[in-house]
């Protein structure tokens, strides 16, 4: 456990030295502030006798705040994550730490345990203030503790896999094509499951996005969050209004427990993947 | 009995089509230091990565102190200056070996650290980040973080590449100084001169075969080198004279040279004397550590010495 943390400390450090984690904060509250200054109109333009209309509005709203957490997840796999592995062994970063008595999945483990603790602290922070500015404005459309606690989950759990796949690219790849690849990936298999969310007779789409979400269950879980943190199925708009960027058909709450099984293989991939790796 | 530092047994890498090392067996004993010559690409960084468990084999063995190369363990008892390294810019010198001393699961001691400083010449410089460092003083860093937890086995791949003649002077009294101290090192490097200095034996290596396995006294003393011959002038009629007795002598710079053994001198004495030609002074042409590298990688043909076939032997055998 200590080799595991102190390569996590030094990943954190390096993110910190390298400016990542100030410019996340920086952007992160730039959003907050722009959030705060759109909803507050949305608030003064309200229809005070119509809450069917507050509510569309306040979706709406959690869709594009849902988005910036889901591309914030991917920004941060593909540019912090994809170049973890295979740059630092060849600029021989890596070959100093590898010469020391400490087991490659340390390694792993270590690197991912840096960006899990981003993720946990950055993605909380993401929901729980958008959801207090929603309802600063909107008092009557609170969210339940369980449901933020399920949308927080589901965010981080996607978190993780991204990181998680991104982590095993780089052991493969150079840091601009594992970006690619997993940006790609994320953003087809985002693309997929929004038209699956509007075509329901495609006998392809119906055969293509479920298996998508075996594979890389990303898309799945970002709607799983969205549904908890919308409403639910007491959420009209979300199940029907909304096109592409509803959810038509709520994944179930059992995809969290996929996710951690998911998450479990990937990782133990990962680890042998590096085992082998002459470097 | 102390076993070796280092016994490798018919090690093999192949990579795709290419065969990087091909069958390397090797003995490094205890408290020398051991040269592993060769040019670029022979496969002397690829071997050393097989003994960390940085590549793994594709065939052979090897055994690291009495271990198998393969127990993380041991590392602790190993240093390794790669040939391409880096550490994080930002970090200062100080915290690139308190951070090493943790990963090598030691507390950090600045005592220490201020020792390896001192050894490296680094001394003062504790406090200056990485990146603030020039290519040579980095190799400095680079050798300090490789003393870290007192190794016994120390592998050095090109550790003087980068640095002045000065600096590289420095680094042979510190080899010197631990090999006085018990430690082995095991020395990868294309520098003649460095290991003509330090080195107990040497293996040359080309194209992944071990060419030669001894010293390097050896290797230079079955070398004939023919003799160099001091004299004023050769008339044409001379060099007609030697050719006929399927003899000649070549100029080079301030003397001529004679390519041939012993037994030839006389009849070279009697063509000089019978053209009445003054002869200053005969010395032997001992081949310099250089041709005998270039002669060894042209010919292709393994050098014949005292080349060692371990065989790797079980606790009980070790025992009898």
């Amino acid at each position: 456990m200590r080799n595991i943390r102190l390569i996590a400390q030094m990943s954190i450090n390096e993110m910190s030295r390298r400016k990542i984690l100030p410019i996340l904060g920086i952007m992160t509250l730039g959003f907050f502030v722009l959030f705060d200054f759109v909803i507050g109109g949305q608030s003064s333009a309200a229809v005070p006798g119509n809450p069917l209309s507050n509510l569309a509005t306040v979706v709406g709203d959690k869709v594009m705040a849902a988005f910036f957490v889901n591309l914030f997840i991917g920004f941060m796999a593909i540019f912090i994550v994809s170049g973890a592995i295979t740059p630092e062994v060849d600029n021989g970063t890596l070959l100093v730490i590898l010469a020391r008595p400490l087991k490659r999945w340390q390694i792993i483990a270590g690197k991912w345990l840096a960006v899990l603790v981003m993720q946990v602290v950055m993605i909380p922070i993401l929901v729980i203030v958008t959801s207090i500015i929603v309802h600063a404005y909107f008092p009557h459309q609170s969210i339940p503790l369980p449901a933020l606690m399920g949308t927080i989950l589901s965010f981080l759990e996607e978190g993780w896999i991204l990181s998680l796949l991104a982590l095993l690219g780089s052991v493969f790849l150079s840091q601009v094509a594992n970006g690619i690849m997993i940006g790609l990936a994320f953003i087809i298999n985002f693309i997929v499951g929004s038209m699956a969310q509007l075509v329901h007779h495609s006998l392809i789409l119906q055969i293509v996005s479920p298996t998508l979400s075996l594979l890389m269950p990303t898309n799945e879980l970002y709607r799983r969050a969205l549904f908890e943190w919308s409403g639910g199925i007491s959420n009209p708009f979300l199940l029907s209004a909304l096109g592409p960027f509803g959810v038509t058909h709520p994944p179930a709450g059992s995809i969290a427990i996929y996710a951690i099984i998911y998450t479990g293989i990937i990782f133990a991939i990962t680890c042998r993947s590096f085992a082998r790796l002459d470097v | 009995m102390v076993p070796n530092a280092i016994e490798t047994v018919a090690l093999k890498k192949i990579y795709g089509s290419h065969m990087a090392v091909n069958h390397v067996s090797l003995i490094v004993r205890r408290g020398e230091i051991f040269g592993f010559l060769g040019p670029n690409g022979a496969g002397k960084s690829t071997v050393v990565k097989m003994l960390l468990g940085l590549v793994t084999p594709t065939a052979g063995t090897a055994r690291l102190l009495g271990h198998s190369y393969r127990e993380v363990s041991i590392r602790r008892q190993i240093g390794y200056l790669p040939e391409l390294f880096r550490f994080p810019p930002w970090l200062r010198v100080q915290e690139v070996l308190t951070w090493h001393q943790k990963l090598s699961g030691l507390t950090p001691n600045l005592g220490q650290v201020r020792d390896i400083l001192q050894q490296v010449g680094l001394e003062g410089r504790e406090s200056h980040r990485v990146k603030s460092l020039s290519k040579g003083l980095q190799q400095r860093l680079g050798l300090g973080v490789a003393l870290i937890g007192d190794p016994v086995l120390l592998f050095l791949d090109e550790p003087t590449s980068a640095m002045d003649p000065l600096g590289r002077h420095e680094m042979s009294q510190l080899f010197k100084a631990m090999r006085k101290q018990g430690r082995t090192i095991f020395l990868n490097s294309h520098l003649l001169s460095d290991m003509e200095h330090l080195c107990d034996r040497v293996a040359l290596i080309d194209h992944g075969n071990i060419l030669y396995t001894g010293t390097l006294q050896a290797a230079l003393q079955n070398q004939h080198g023919g003799y160099r011959i001091f004299l004023d002038q050769l008339p044409e009629a001379c060099l007609a004279d030697l050719s006929q007795h399927d003899l000649s002598l070549h100029p080079v710079g301030e003397y001529w040279h004679f390519p041939y053994a012993r037994e030839k001198l006389p009849v070279l004495h009697q063509i000089l004397a019978h053209h009445a030609i003054d002869v200053y002074e005969v010395e032997k042409d001992k081949k310099s550590l250089e041709d005998w590298f270039l002669e060894s990688l042209e010919t292709d043909d393994p050098v014949h010495g005292p080349t060692h076939e371990p065989k790797l032997l079980r606790k009980d055998e070790r025992r009898a």
